[in-house]
């Protein structure tokens, strides 16, 4: 028990020096885009389809969304006002670790 | 769509699927922790007419559920990861809920391997014996050296299963901060050394920390925050 308590404390401790993600704001529109494409494969196509034009496992096709949009659902996992959500099963939750990505997912999503 | 057609589409039968899974593992692991929590210490306290009535008629049957569970959730859980594949890509295996259903899925393979190469072959020469000493005969000097061998297997089992619940649950409802920076190589190394350590202990170790229940359900808790902890400096 000793030998794992110290592994947990010294795991603890390297993460305290772990390096902070990438800005995305040096990136040029291509740059962006496959950034962006990497993030929502990292993250999204669990529930959205690989091709987000199309209708995921349990997520909606969700190519063209609007900033407004996107930092609604990743951010606070809610809807702007006055949206229509394409479905009712509030699935979603908020994934504030990708508060940096945004910019990139919108550029994906928005790139066909 | 009607609720039938809702229930025939790749979404409802997953759903069937995932609710088999979690049939299966409840009967599987509820047996594991009552053979740890409970059955172990009720024999430490039993007599010896006890003691053999548990092992000759109670145990057959409870192992009989135990491993059958193991099976059916393994299958369960295979066919639902092949189906999650299919309909997400390969690539969804490298996502934030692939990386945390994955540590699950090594965990919960490794308790299935267990259970059916360790624990029950194990079992079944020391209810053999029960059933020889109760009917007169003397007991096999094998089964000593094998209850051994089937507790730690079995010990190993609890340990893994409290962070192997953790990380299956956190797939869908815990999402790792996954970026294109993250170091999924270093992370699949230091949590296969971890894993041979564990796996290798079960095999040929020692009990150590897990010989008590408390022990065994401290390291457990223990163990699902290293494993968080690896992820937190990795990821």
């Amino acid at each position: 028990m000793k030998f794992l308590t110290c592994i947990f404390f010294l795991t603890v401790l390297s993460s305290c020096t772990k390096k902070a993600n990438s800005s995305t704001d040096q990136l040029t529109a291509d740059q962006l885009v496959q950034r962006g494409k990497s993030v929502y494969n990292l993250n999204c196509i669990a529930c959205h389809n690989l091709d987000p034009s199309k209708d995921g496992s349990s997520g909606p096709a969700i190519s063209g969304s609007s900033k407004e949009l996107l930092e609604a659902r990743i951010l606070r996992a809610t809807y702007p006002k006055a949206y229509k959500p394409k479905r009712d099963s509030k699935q979603m939750p908020a994934l504030p670790h990708l508060e940096k990505e945004i910019p990139a997912i919108q550029a994906f999503l928005n790139s066909k | 769509m009607s609720v039938l057609a809702q229930l025939m589409s790749i979404e409802g039968i997953s759903f069937v699927l995932k609710w088999l899974h979690f049939f299966f593992g409840l009967l599987w692991i509820g047996h594991l922790y009552y053979f740890n929590f409970t059955q172990g210490s009720a024999m430490a306290q039993a007599d010896g007419p006890t003691k053999s009535g548990i092992t000759t008629k109670l145990l057959p049957i409870a192992l009989w559920w135990f491993r059958w569970g193991a099976m059916w959730t393994l299958v369960t859980g295979i066919i639902l990861l092949a189906i999650k594949g299919h309909v997400s890509g390969m690539a969804v295996y490298s996502s934030g809920w692939g990386v945390a259903i994955l540590i699950g899925v090594a965990m919960g393979i490794t308790m299935w391997a267990n259970v059916w190469f360790i624990i029950w072959p194990n079992q079944k020469v020391i209810m053999a014996s029960a059933n020889q000493v109760a009917t007169g005969g003397t007991a096999d000097p094998k089964a000593a050296i094998l209850a051994p061998k089937a507790l730690l297997a079995s010990r190993t089992n609890v340990l893994l299963s409290i962070p192997m619940l953790f990380f299956m649950g956190a797939a869908s409802h815990l999402p790792l901060p996954v970026t294109p920076e993250s170091n999924l190589y270093a992370v699949s190394i230091v949590l296969g050394i971890l894993w041979l350590i564990i796996e290798g202990n079960a095999i040929k170790g020692k009990i150590s920390f897990m010989q008590t229940v408390k022990g065994v359900i401290t390291g457990g808790f223990v163990l699902t925050a290293i494993i968080y902890a690896v992820l937190a400096a990795l990821i």
